[in-house]
């Protein structure tokens, strides 16, 4: 493993009385890829947010490669590499697919303030789009309103467009909920080719997906961090068991 | 001095009431239903009129009070059973259209059936004296009896919200929609009554304002501006942030009325003092709007339930995307309309017919701003209900530097331009900070400042406007009061602007919009920074609406704050959606549709706005996609004409929308 890039340090969200995250210490280094776990409303999308910039911290600080990020806005942490997903597939439905991944390679490839020449004209935004729908096995319904996409296409795509601008770190909120089997598979099998390319945050609620895939595991429940470490540590870790069993009781 | 202040305090806090009692409703509504609902202002109208015509009737002003909330709880029901429970779940575009048409309606059959004269509403007899609260300051017993009586309607409604089951069923719909639908109750039954509830709070402060206030048809719009203020200071969706905020804008709008021109007095010139205090004193509650939003988007006490939802973006108003039904007379539509525009002038000279090309040139100068409008309305999915503001201030550039003197068009037509474009990037940093709901109700409250600014120009002819000194000059290129080159100039700007606007469409800057318009998160957390390109699309609209109010100004010999009436900026709402969004042909087609429209309903009938009225309420739930959804073509990916060389320039205006 590489040198940490992404960090937290302490940080806290709340909602009315709600700590949502809990003064939670968290680090991601080069190349790595965590499994976030933690019941439903454990604060895990919460924290996404948090590290994607979509919330701002009440307490603690957010660090990138060193530097405190904290305050800045989403499209400025996206800028400087941290790229998401969202927990409910987040995409253009009316613009066709290579639209879609073409869109989000131009918001790095210098400003938008072009108001003549027409963007199906710019052809490196193009060629890149399309290398990335190849690499997912979407190129045949590039030019498909991305609307009519099936529901794993549309994660697919949404992972297309945050994998286009080549990211260095990579947060996905659960990217397999909602999937039929064959499909949550073809989306392990995509996201195990990720490992070692990216920094990823995986937060999933499949466990054979999470120990399977992670370097790591950090368990997170009501908020706050539970436990941390090797998947087969944290496996038989008691405190995990009961923060699960005091949850869903999902069987790890 | 002391005691006189107490007065305008007391005043002031007479006016938070009725605010308070206005934004009620609203905000009840919207943090309920998520309803936007600008036919507010009529219910507070109708109360008046009801309640006082039943007072006069039975001699009793109780029994008229009794009356207004009677009357105006049950409109309320049949009006939500007929139209407003239709719109809950609908985009806020389609609310604000819907209830505009209300308006239109309620207030024409109101006209229709009370007259245009204001009616007199008499002060009761127990309570035409005066109270003297402290000795030697004698206060009009009934504004008093006004402000008791708002304050227990007050109390009553803390009471219901906050003691009984309804009101906990309401609270628990204000914060969490699914828990009321999981305790079993009826939701639809709730909704109904919530804005029963919320009409009879109008009816009633509209009945008790009635005695102060004149009565005439349209007497609540303004009202309806002052509570949108109260709803947006506040914060939206909160009943004691609407409370707050009521008596606040109420005391300050009351007192910088009073006193403002004396405190300018300490540190102007009399004279300066006088030009200026009253404008800013107009301007007082929404500069404070301003600065608060500023600081707080969600207002002072935002609603706890309201979340920002992760969720997708909601139904786009932007017409199926399949082929109309007349997609085959794509092209012969477009061009008969381009040989009608082009050949109007000659028609109208065989035909003797002088005034067509006046109408002719209104449609285009109607056109043009519409199109500005949709760079922000079509294109980038934001519902502004000011854009009016940028046709008065091209207007009034216009007017005031041809009463200066400077005629020439080449001066006069970039400031209007220039000048708009800045107060637009000003209002627009801070009407950016919000979204939603909170954008249309800022962006009208703008709107309304200016106006009120603009009619207390009293060296411009204050309210009534003034006529235009002289037409703009261009060096002798082109006269203005040729009106066949003044048409042929302004279809000429239209069609080099809706050329532009394809172009852009299809560009950088174009794409980011639209993809603002789908999915703005998405967009944020692709790396866009959003808030830039909103401003810029904001800038460049109403730099071209600035435009067309210069065109205005001189097409109409008149420069008023009529330009900037709220009524205005629905208007061009309307020719937006009615003919189209984000596509400049459906500007076009829709500031045609709708000045012909008028123009036809009002030959027929000096009622014609309840027809209209009733067609807009049709638009919304009937024309998706507005009139060139009939022409639009078929479903994108579909061969387009392959242009090469120097005709590739051309390439977007060939090609379907996708
Ligand atoms: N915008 C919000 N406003 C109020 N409460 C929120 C908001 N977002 C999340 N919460 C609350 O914070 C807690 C954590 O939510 P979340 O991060 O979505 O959990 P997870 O993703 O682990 O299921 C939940 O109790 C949720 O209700
Ligand atoms: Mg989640």
């Amino acid at each position: 493993m590489g040198k940490t890039l992404l960090q937290t340090a302490g940080v806290t969200r709340r909602f009315g009385g709600l700590n949502a995250v809990d003064a939670v210490d968290f680090d991601l280094a080069a190349g790595e890829l965590v499994a976030v776990i933690g019941p439903n409303g454990a604060g895990k999308t919460t924290f996404v947010n948090l590290l994607s910039g979509a919330l701002r911290p009440d307490a603690g600080a957010v660090l990138f490669e060193g530097r405190d990020i904290s305050r800045l806005p989403m499209d400025a942490r996206a800028r400087l590499g941290i790229a998401r997903s969202f927990q409910i597939a987040s995409i253009f439905p009316e613009l066709s697919v290579i639209e879609n991944v073409a869109l989000a390679a131009q918001a790095h490839a210098g400003h938008s303030f072009h108001f003549w020449r027409e963007v199906a004209d710019e052809a490196p935004l193009r060629r890149k789009a399309q290398a990335q729908l190849a690499g997912l096995g979407l190129s045949e319904c590039a030019e498909r309103p991305a609307s009519q996409l099936s529901h794993g296409e549309k994660r697919l795509l949404e992972i297309a467009m945050a994998l286009v601008v080549e990211p260095r770190v990579l947060l996905l909120d659960e990217p397999m909920a909602g999937l039929g089997i064959a499909e949550a598979r073809r989306m392990i099998d995509f996201i195990a080719g990720l490992k070692g390319r990216f920094s990823i945050l995986l937060v999933e609620h499949d466990m054979e997906a999470v120990f399977s895939l992670a370097d790591r595991v950090f368990v997170l429940a009501s908020g706050a961090r539970v436990a941390d470490g090797p998947p087969e540590a944290v496996r038989t870790d008691p405190r995990v068991q009961l923060a699960y069993l005091g949850g869903e009781g999902e069987d790890l | 001095m002391q005691l006189l202040f107490v007065e305008q305090l007391l005043n002031g806090v007479q006016l938070g009431v009725i605010l308070f009692l206005m934004a009620a409703g609203l905000t009840l509504t919207f943090g309920i239903m998520n309803l936007v609902n600008l036919a507010h202002g009529s219910l507070f109208m109708l109360g008046a009129y009801l309640g006082v015509t039943f007072a006069l009737v039975t001699g009793s002003f109780v029994a008229g009070f009794v009356a207004a909330g009677l009357a105006t709880f049950v409109i309320g029901l049949v009006l939500e059973r007929l139209v407003i429970r239709h719109l809950y779940a609908r985009s806020h575009l389609d609310q604000v259209m819907c209830t505009v048409g209300l308006v239109y309606v309620l207030n024409e059959a109101t006209r229709m059936v009370f007259g245009p004269e204001p009616l007199h509403a008499p002060i009761p007899a127990f309570l035409a004296g005066s109270v003297e609260l402290i000795p030697g300051a004698p206060y009009p017993a009934y504004r008093l009896a006004m402000i008791g009586a708002g304050l227990a309607i007050a109390g009553l409604l803390y009471v219901l919200i906050g003691r009984t089951r309804m009101g906990m069923l309401i609270r628990a719909g204000a914060s969490n929609r699914v828990m009321t639908s999981v305790l079993g109750v009826n939701i639809g039954a709730i909704y109904a009554v919530v804005f029963g509830i919320g009409a009879a709070l109008a009816g009633f402060a509209g009945y008790i304002a009635a005695p102060i206030l004149t009565v005439y048809p349209g007497m609540g719009d303004n009202v309806l501006i002052l509570a949108l203020v109260v709803l947006v200071v506040g914060g939206m969706g909160s009943v004691k942030g609407a409370f707050v905020a009521a008596l606040l804008v109420g005391v300050i709008d009351t007192i910088g009325r009073a006193y403002l021109k004396d405190l300018m007095a300490l540190v102007l010139s009399p004279v300066a003092a006088n030009t200026v205090a009253p404008a800013l004193a107009s301007m007082l509650i929404y500069i404070l709007m301003a600065v608060i939003l500023f600081f707080r988007p969600q207002g002072l006490i935002p609603a706890a339930g309201l979340r920002r939802p992760e969720a997708p973006p909601e139904a786009s108003d932007h017409g199926p995307s399949g082929p109309g039904v007349l997609a085959r007379w794509r092209v012969p539509a477009i061009g008969l309309l381009c040989g009608a525009f082009l050949l109007l002038p000659l028609v109208a000279g065989f035909a003797d017919q002088p005034f067509w090309v006046d109408m002719g040139l209104r449609v285009i100068i109607f056109a043009i701003a519409a199109l500005s409008l949709d760079l922000i309305l079509g294109q980038t999915g934001l519902v502004s209900f000011g854009h009016a503001l940028y046709l008065g201030i091209g207007a009034y550039v216009v007017g005031i530097l041809a009463d200066a003197g400077v005629e020439s068009g080449f001066v006069q037509w970039p400031l209007a331009m220039g000048l708009s474009a800045l107060l637009a990037a000003a209002l627009s940093v801070v009407a950016l900070r919000t979204s939603g709901t909170f954008f249309i109700m800022i962006t009208l409250a703008f709107a309304q400042m200016m106006f009120y600014g603009a009619s207390s120009l009293y060296d411009y002819g204050g309210d009534d406007g003034m006529h235009l000194a002289v037409r703009s000059t261009f060096g002798g290129l082109v006269d203005l009061y040729d009106s066949r080159q003044f048409y042929y100039l302004a279809l000429a700007l239209l069609v080099v602007l809706a050329g532009l606007n394809m172009r852009l469409a299809r560009a950088r800057f174009g794409t980011v919009l639209k993809g603002i318009r789908i999915n703005e998160r998405r967009m944020e957390a692709a790396g866009f920074p959003t808030f830039r390109y909103k401003l810029a699309a904001c800038v460049l609209s109403a730099a071209v609406c600035g435009l067309a109010g210069a065109m205005l100004a001189n097409a109409a010999e008149f420069v008023g704050p009529q330009y900037m009436d709220w009524t205005r900026s629905a208007e061009l709402m309307i020719m937006v959606v009615a003919g189209g969004l984000a596509t400049p042909f459906g500007a076009i087609i829709g500031a045609l549709a709708y000045l012909g429209i008028e123009k036809y309903l009002s030959d027929l009938t000096i009622h014609w706005r309840l027809g209209f009225g009733a067609l807009l309420i049709l638009l919304v739930f009937l024309g998706r996609g507005g009139l060139s959804a009939l022409f639009a073509p078929g479903p994108a990916g579909q061969p387009a004409p392959v242009l090469k060389g120097s005709f590739r320039w051309a390439r977007p205006f060939f090609r379907p929308r996708a």
